[in-house]
Parts: C-alpha cells; sequence; structure tokens
C-alpha cells in the first residue's frame, strides 16, 4: 500500500514535470476509482465519460498543485473527480433519485469493505463514528458522499423538509467531527 | 464574516456534497481568497478521504482514454515525446479559432487552466508571463500576458461578448492582497492594457486571476459579486 503510495507520488512528479509517458502510467493505475467515483455520482455512464475525460484533463494541468504532505495522491484526484462530479450533477439537475436503491448498505457498495478496510486505521476510526450516528442519518451522509445527493434530493427521499435536512446534516457532522477528535 | 461553525458546516457540506449549484460556486469562488474556509475545507476533506477506499473500481471504457490522449497531445499514441506547451497551446487556439458558435460553454462554471513561461525563468528583465484563462484545454478564452519587466498587463479576449447589461471584470486573487482586486473591465474589441505597477513582482506572478460577469461598468461594490467564470494563474513549465 504505502509502495503504491510512493508510485503515484513519483509518478505525480513526473505529470506535474509534463511527462506524458508517466500521465497515461497515472491514468492506467488510477481511472478505475475515479471512474467509480464518477459513475457513483452521475450514473448516467455517457456523462460519467465524458466527465473523466474533463477530470483528468484538470489532474494533467494541476499536478503541481499536489502536495504529498498533505495527503495522498489518490486522495488528492478523488478530491478533483469528486467535485467536477458534483458540479456536473448539480449543473445538469441530473436526478440520481431515480437511480437510488431503496436500502443503502454500505457493504453492497463496496467492492470489498474488508480489504478496504485492512490496514487502515483511519477508515475503521471513521466507520466506527458514522456507527454512532442513527441509521437514516448515516444514510443520508453515506448518499451524499457516494451519490451526490442534494439536500433537495435527501429531502424527497425521507419525506422530510430541506431544512430538516439541513439540521440532521449539520448535528451528524459535528458528532462526527468530535468523534474523530478522540 | 460569518461565525466559525457557520463556515465549518459550509465546508462540511461543500466536501459532502449537498450544496446546491450557487453555493458551490460561492464556496469555489471565496476558496481563492479565504485561508480560514480553505482550511475548513481541506479538514474535511482529510476526515472523510478514508471513504475513497471503499468505492467501487470501474474499469471505464478505452474511448475515453483515447478521446483524452488525443484531446491532449493530439495523438493516442506517445511515440512522440511531449509536445511543448506552446505548441499545444497554438494548436488548440486554431482548433478554437476554427470551431463557430464555441463559446456558449460560458455560461457554465469555471476552471482549467494552461499556464506557461515563454522566456528563461531567470527573470526579470524582459520576461514575459503568459497565461490562459479557459474553461478546459479546448477552449481558450482570454490570454493573459504580463510584461514583468514594465508589470504591464494585456489581457486578449478570444470569447464571446459579455451578455447584454454586463461586463467581464479581471481580478487579481492573492493571500498577500486579503480581498480580490479589480484589474479592471475586459475590453471586447482591442486588447486591453492595465498597469500591475501597485503589485509586487511575487504577487504577480503567484496570484490567481478569475474574470467574473459583472454588472455593465464593473461590480458596484468593488469585489466580485458572481463567481468566476474563469480562472488561471501563471506557472512556469519546467522544460
Amino acid at each position: 500500500m504505502l509502495e503504491q503510495r510512493r508510485d503515484l507520488v513519483d509518478l505525480m512528479d513526473r505529470v506535474a514535470a509534463r511527462d506524458r509517458i508517466a500521465f497515461e502510467e497515472l491514468y492506467k493505475a488510477t481511472s478505475a476509482k475515479l471512474y467509480g467515483v464518477v459513475v457513483g455520482i452521475l450514473g448516467r455512464r455517457s456523462l460519467a465519460d465524458e466527465t473523466l475525460q474533463e477530470i483528468y484533463v484538470r489532474i494533467w494541468e494541476r499536478a503541481g498543485d499536489f502536495d504529498s504532505t498533505k495527503g495522498s495522491p489518490i486522495a488528492w484526484m478523488a478530491t478533483v473527480a469528486r467535485n467536477r462530479a458534483l458540479d456536473e450533477v448539480r449543473r445538469a439537475k441530473a436526478a440520481p433519485m431515480l437511480a437510488l436503491p431503496e436500502g443503502f448498505d454500505i457493504a453492497a457498495e463496496t467492492e470489498n469493505p474488508l480489504e478496504a478496510m485492512e490496514g487502515s486505521d483511519r477508515l475503521r476510526a471513521l466507520m466506527a463514528c458514522l456507527d454512532q450516528l442513527d441509521s437514516e442519518k448515516r444514510e443520508a451522509v453515506l448518499l451524499a458522499y457516494y451519490r451526490g445527493c442534494s439536500r433537495e434530493v435527501l429531502s424527497r427521499r425521507y419525506g422530510r423538509p430541506v431544512p430538516t435536512i439541513k439540521t440532521w446534516l449539520h448535528r451528524s457532522l459535528i458528532q462526527l467531527r468530535l468523534c474523530l477528535r478522540q | 464574516m460569518t461565525e466559525p461553525d457557520d463556515r465549518d458546516m459550509l465546508a462540511a457540506e461543500y466536501v459532502l456534497g449537498t450544496l446546491d449549484a450557487d453555493e458551490r460556486a460561492e464556496v469555489s469562488t471565496r476558496l481563492a481568497g479565504d485561508a480560514d474556509l480553505g482550511r475548513a475545507v481541506a479538514a474535511w476533506e482529510e476526515r472523510l478521504a478514508p471513504l475513497i477506499s471503499t468505492i467501487r473500481s470501474i474499469v471505464p471504457p478505452d474511448a475515453v482514454f483515447e478521446a483524452l490522449m488525443t484531446r491532449l497531445f493530439g495523438s493516442v499514441r506517445s511515440t512522440e515525446s511531449a509536445r511543448a506547451p506552446v505548441e499545444l497551446l497554438r494548436r488548440h487556439l486554431r482548433r478554437w479559432q476554427g470551431a463557430s458558435g464555441g463559446l456558449a460553454l460560458l455560461a457554465a462554471s469555471l476552471t482549467a487552466w494552461i499556464a506557461l513561461r515563454e522566456t528563461t525563468p531567470g527573470l526579470p528583465s524582459g520576461s514575459h508571463v503568459t497565461a490562459v484563462l479557459q474553461r478546459d484545454a479546448g477552449a481558450p478564452a482570454m490570454v493573459l500576458d504580463i510584461d514583468l519587466a514594465t508589470r504591464r498587463l494585456t489581457i486578449t479576449p478570444v470569447l464571446a461578448a459579455a451578455p447584454a447589461g454586463r461586463s467581464y471584470e479581471l481580478w487579481i486573487i492573492d493571500p498577500a492582497l486579503g480581498n480580490p482586486r479589480s484589474l479592471g473591465l475586459v475590453a471586447q474589441q482591442a486588447d486591453g492594457h492595465q498597469s500591475l505597477t501597485a503589485y509586487d513582482p511575487a504577487v504577480i506572478t503567484g496570484a490567481t486571476y478569475a474574470v467574473t460577469v459583472e454588472p455593465a461598468g464593473g461590480s458596484p461594490t468593488g469585489q466580485p459579486t458572481s463567481a468566476p467564470i474563469l480562472t488561471g494563474k501563471l506557472a512556469s513549465t519546467r522544460s
């Protein structure tokens, strides 16, 4: 895992120096993860394809902004991807609501959560804190993260007014922040 | 000024993804000049980052890779060495000039950039830095050229005229300056010149430049009143 991260840091450095070969390697190493991020939020494959392309254009252009002292390359790239996909889904007024599963189970969302959790104390800590939220509120937070659901979409899903959803989210986020500090 | 808790919740919802389009645009704009908000956003990104490892990977279609390579490098194969940025820019400009009606995209919001330094990185005398403010790599929209010796800025718009009754306004944004500072309106016809003598070279080369759509004649408040449609930074490219 650490090996892989160092490889990615090297690739990012080379991409920042306009190394096309490194950029191709970076794409091969990370595009499946970023496509997973984007498809989760945008749903529609055609829009996701276009958006993934935009995301890598941005990564190519902004690789120099990446700072390895502040986080991992994949976290930085996923942030670029999420921001772009969220801007896109808001702009398109796409309705991810339609595609939402009835229930929302993190185990079903993820390929292999146990493997993902291996070696990640931070993920374990975050999961433990998420577990402390009421199930509906936890689901709302995760739907927002994985599916890019806005307050309006969550309001429709849960049949609650938008201000109530906002209050839910704020309470949940404050609770998470406090929990993670422990 | 918002209370710290309001700011932290705004940052949290921005990262979580629950804000609407206007609120997201507002946060994006503020991030350019509000270091506290930037720290709050970074802290939330870090708190939630472990979730990334739980997202299921999906291999994208090969066509995405091919389209990306063609768009950035003009070809799918990497047998040729990466092109010099200047060459790339020229090609992008030509492509843009060849396309008609291409700039409806200005309705959409912002930010991607190509920037390059055309002369020696040694600075200062006779040095020019050029930045292209644009929305995506295929569509340059404004070219900024700064002569560092005279601190003279030339902005060449290559975009559609501002909507009726509105003006494009250029801003310089840097932590050293506090709030965004207006660099004036972007002239539609001839190249516009602005003097940057009020700013240090370090600020000029390190700042973010942004263009917003403002009421005709410019922002009445002296601060941007809308989210930037374009942003860019000057940066060197190592060669």
